[in-house]
């Protein structure tokens, strides 16, 4: 059976890849397996980790070949995250990474999902859900918006001065999307009432 | 960017098998267990949401080459089953197939199944026993092998295919037998109930101690 590396495509470590660079790779998995998509799921709580392929109602026809970010628990639980779900949905020329787990700086407990589609030309979809459980209400934005946001100095807040919308690779999204947290965490500690 | 080359020269799959006899699928897991260090399961969810799961301790670093049954869930759910989960759990030379689930959907008549099957590779049985559990928590137990004994007066087997024979049960056999059982079991008790209600107050019950 031949050995594949399911944190390399060509020696890149796939977290150090932005997603287009999935999407050629993500063909030809999706076309070796006779499926018309899966996901690859990731579930990380501290010291347990769980791979899962999710298959929807179909069988596989072919082999899968795993090809997912080998994150440790401290990349993805640090800085406020209490469990995390990390997931690939890959499909003809289409790759969708979704990030969501619980994350808490006391006293803000809040659900996140950060949803990124890759299609050929650009991301198709970008939504950042963080759901408040003290109010009950969603607070949706985007990575754009995230990445858009600047300081009275110009510079930018969360993103970093290289850091390119759409070619940014799983570690740096991951990272500006920390920095938003721990500053949308310390915004929203005192509840405003209606 | 290097591209992945296709498992088949030109592209396409290596088409698999289906209905592979449990010992079989055994050694079919070894690969990737050996690779892993430890076990793997493949669990079918039947009900209103179905779905196909490979579950692993970690990402493996060989591709993965496993047959995942082919279970209707719209046609089990049809059959009778409220939901149900169907795992195979693969560890060195062993799959150890498990249903566990909900029979009946009708909220007065409903059974928790549990079915525990283990086939080692060489083709023995390590395990075979079906538990079946009524609202009541009254529990009946059988086998897979005892209810493929099971005859109609014509001689044919009951619940069992022809084709089933107990050394070669396939995942899809096991699923097909047992609903096939729980519907008959089901529509037994129910008459049993129905004949004990309909029965003059003060008769004693049919089959009961004289």
């Amino acid at each position: 059976m031949t050995r594949i590396n399911p944190a390399q495509i060509d020696g890149t470590p796939l977290r150090e890849l932005p997603l287009s660079a999935l999407i050629q790779p993500t063909n030809d998995i999706v076309t070796a397996s006779g499926l018309r998509s899966f996901t690859q799921r990731g579930t990380y709580a501290k010291g347990r980790m769980n791979y899962f392929l999710e298959l929807g109602t179909a069988s596989p026809l072919g082999e899968i070949r795993p090809l997912f970010p080998e994150w440790e628990d401290e990349d993805l639980l640090s800085d406020g995250w209490e469990n995390v779900s990390f997931s690939l949905e890959m499909a003809m020329n289409k790759v969708t990474m979704v990030l969501e787990g619980f994350y808490q700086k006391p006293p803000v407990p809040v659900d996140v999902t950060l949803s990124i589609t890759q299609g050929e030309g650009g991301y198709l979809k970008d939504t950042l859900d963080i759901f408040d459980r003290r109010t009950g209400r969603d607070n949706m934005t985007s990575l754009k918006e995230i990445m858009e946001t600047r300081m009275k100095s110009g510079d930018f807040k969360y993103a970093g001065a290289k850091d390119k919308y759409g070619e940014m690779n799983l570690d740096r999204i991951l990272k500006v999307l920390n920095r938003y947290l721990k500053d949308w965490a310390l915004m929203n500690r005192i509840i405003e009432r209606d | 960017m290097e591209k992945l080359a296709g498992p088949i020269e030109g592209g396409g799959f290596r088409e698999r098998e289906t209905k592979i006899p449990l010992h079989e699928l055994a050694g079919k897991g070894n690969p990737l267990v050996e690779s892993l260090g430890e076990n793997f399961m493949v669990r079918i969810a039947i009900g209103d949401q179905p779905k196909n799961i490979i579950k692993f301790p970690k990402v493996p670093t060989v591709p993965v080459e496993i047959s995942v049954p082919e279970v209707e869930s719209q046609a089990l759910c049809v059959d009778g089953w409220a939901h149900a989960a169907v795992t195979l759990e693969f560890s060195p030379g062993t799959v150890q197939m498990s249903i566990n689930g909900k029979f009946g959907r009708n909220e007065d008549r409903y059974y928790f199944v549990k079915t525990s099957f283990a086939r080692i590779a060489s083709g023995d049985t390590a395990d075979d026993t079906i538990l079946i559990t009524n609202k009541d928590e009254q529990e009946s137990r059988t086998s897979l092998f005892d209810i493929m004994q099971v005859r109609l007066k014509s001689g044919d087997p009951k619940f069992a295919r022809f084709s089933d024979q107990y050394p070669t049960l396939d995942t899809e056999g096991v699923v097909a037998m047992v609903t096939r059982y729980m519907k008959d079991f089901m529509r037994t008790e129910e008459a049993a109930e129905q004949a004990a209600m309909a029965a003059p107050e003060g008769a004693a019950p049919a089959g009961g101690a004289q």
